[in-house]
């Protein structure tokens, strides 16, 4: 694979999130894979995307699966580049609301450890409000 | 391809059970084979369904074991593992080698037991379905993922959230009241909609009462060629279309709408030369309330961004344009995940063959299933009909 999710973690930790593009009809492909969903081409490039975006969609999960301590915010945002990423929102969960559709997100990462059934640990992204 | 039947259907109760997944397995299986008048004998291959059976009972390689405890040695056997879809798409999976000639007799169906894992563990493992890297390390849940999908689907189409979740009320009411009929439901109670709204949050906006419950259970169906089936049987139920399809992550599809649903169903409706207009009742996947009405505009009952409508008006109550989940549906039925599928079949069969009892919804001739498995990355639907 062009880019491997060891890869995507090792580069957010470096300050970059990547995805990759399509040589063939220049889509932008997030999460990464090994041929275009597009045009079918495997002449993938990774690509820096960008690091801001704006929230689609978000929950507050408040019963969670094992591992995880709730309550805290789920959230899809969008990028520029027209991919859709997910991750967590770093702001207080009490006092989510819809005003947060739209709003616009730095992206960064934190590193969760896992368990035993996740095949070691990864990484999350972190949304944080750009004010 | 040969045309395909199914002969025979058997269902544990579902909700908390002592049986172990085999047990409840047999019990569904001779049910099935009792209502086939078929001894195991004739049975050529086993299409089992079981999600979780590493982490509830530690037993994986469970299709061999299904097939010895119904007597069974020296068949096929095949488990089938598609999230919440499973035991559709073992079925799915069964009618197709019947119909290509490489079997005449199967038994398909599912069998699950999640109550034993406790909640915390349970929805563990359900966020196992998701994408594992770039979904689950974010801490998503299944009402999480139907969580986003509401408020998603109330700002795509205008619809305010408080409105929405009016009508997600009612559905929850609905199921509950077909619930309440069906004598081998997880919930025989009726429940207002006060109760869901001052039920706990679980992944804001849904609500417990938004959610469909853990629950144990198995259900299985005998599945022949119609030739066959018209020889041993009054009222075989033709299997007139099916449909699978598949997709990636959340942030891989073209949310709200659940894509891998439309092409599902629009491939069933052309193998069954049939339109929405023709199914007299349906057994859909409801995991959440949202999740109804979005499976609803999906199978193109209802236009896009209008499904939330046909609550108020009563259309989707048995008697109205189009009965939707007239067991109580996963929400009140319960939802043993690898067995839904099944218990949906189960029903609709029971339908058709117009001994749903105090569900049954009249004159029934079409029938149609809809299963979702994952945060919408699979969904398979069946379309059943009279063979008589
Ligand atoms: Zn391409």
């Amino acid at each position: 694979m062009e880019l491997t999710y060891k890869d995507f973690c090792n580069e957010i930790k470096k300050g970059r999130l990547l995805g990759l593009k399509c040589e063939g009809c220049g889509k932008v492909i997030f999460p990464v894979k090994s041929f275009c969903p597009d045009c079918g081409g495997n002449k993938l490039k990774k690509i820096e995307l960008s690091k801001r975006g704006k929230i689609k969609t978000y929950t507050v999960i408040r019963v969670a699966p094992e591992g995880f301590n709730p309550p805290y915010i789920v959230a899809i945002v969008e990028l520029p580049e027209d991919v859709l990423v997910m991750g967590n929102l770093d702001f207080d969960p009490e006092k989510a609301g819809l005003f947060l559709l739209g709003k616009e997100v730095e992206i960064g990462y934190k590193e969760v450890p896992g368990d035993k059934y996740s095949g070691g640990g990864g990484i999350a992204l972190l949304f944080s409000l750009v004010e | 391809m040969r045309e395909v039947a199914i002969v025979g259907v058997g269902m544990t109760n579902f909700g908390k059970h002592e049986e172990t997944l085999l047990e409840m397995f047999g019990d569904a299986a001779n049910e099935a084979l009792l209502d086939a008048q078929l001894s195991p004998k004739e049975i050529e291959a086993l299409f089992i369904g079981n999600c979780l059976g590493d982490f509830a009972e530690g037993q994986a390689n469970i299709s061999p074991f299904c097939a010895s405890v119904i007597g069974l040695k020296d068949i096929p056997t095949i488990r089938v593992e598609c999230a919440c879809a499973t035991a559709t798409v073992a079925i799915r999976e069964a009618v197709l080698t019947v119909a290509n000639g490489v079997y005449d007799t199967v038994l398909a169906g599912g069998t699950e037991k999640t109550l034993v894992m406790g909640t915390p563990f349970a929805t563990r493992t359900f966020a196992m379905a998701s994408d594992s890297r770039f979904e689950g390390f974010a801490g998503i849940t299944f009402p999480g993922a139907f969580a986003l999908m509401a408020i998603l689907y109330s700002r795509e189409y205008g619809v305010p959230l408080e409105v929405l979740k009016e009508k997600m009320a009612m559905i929850a009411v609905k199921n509950h009241k077909n619930g309440a009929k069906n004598p081998k439901a997880h919930f025989r109670k009726v429940i207002t909609i006060d109760d869901v709204k001052n039920s706990i949050m679980v992944a804001d906006p849904l609500q417990l009462y938004d959610c469909c419950p853990f629950t144990d259970g198995a259900a299985a169906v005998v599945i022949t060629t119609l030739e066959k089936a018209k020889r041993i049987c009054k009222k075989p139920v033709v299997v007139a279309g099916t449909g699978l399809a598949s997709a990636g992550a959340i942030i891989d599809q073209d949310i709200p709408r659940i894509k891998a649903r439309e092409k599902a169903a629009k491939v069933a409706y052309a193998q069954a030369g049939m339109t929405p207009n023709d199914i007299d009742v349906c057994e859909l996947h409801d995991c959440f309330t949202i999740a109804e009405i979005i499976a609803t505009e999906g199978l193109g009952f209802f236009e896009h961004g209008q499904g939330w409508k046909a609550v108020d008006k009563g259309e989707t109550d048995i008697g109205g344009k189009i009965p939707i989940n007239p067991s109580g549906g996963l929400k009140a039925r319960g939802h043993p995940i690898g067995a839904t599928g099944a218990a949906q079949v189960y029903t609709i069969a029971k339908q058709l063959r117009e001994e749903a009892g105090e569900f049954q919804v009249d004159g029934a001739k079409v029938g149609m299933i809809d299963t979702l498995g994952g945060d919408f990355s699979v969904v398979c639907n069946l379309i059943l009909k009279r063979g008589w």
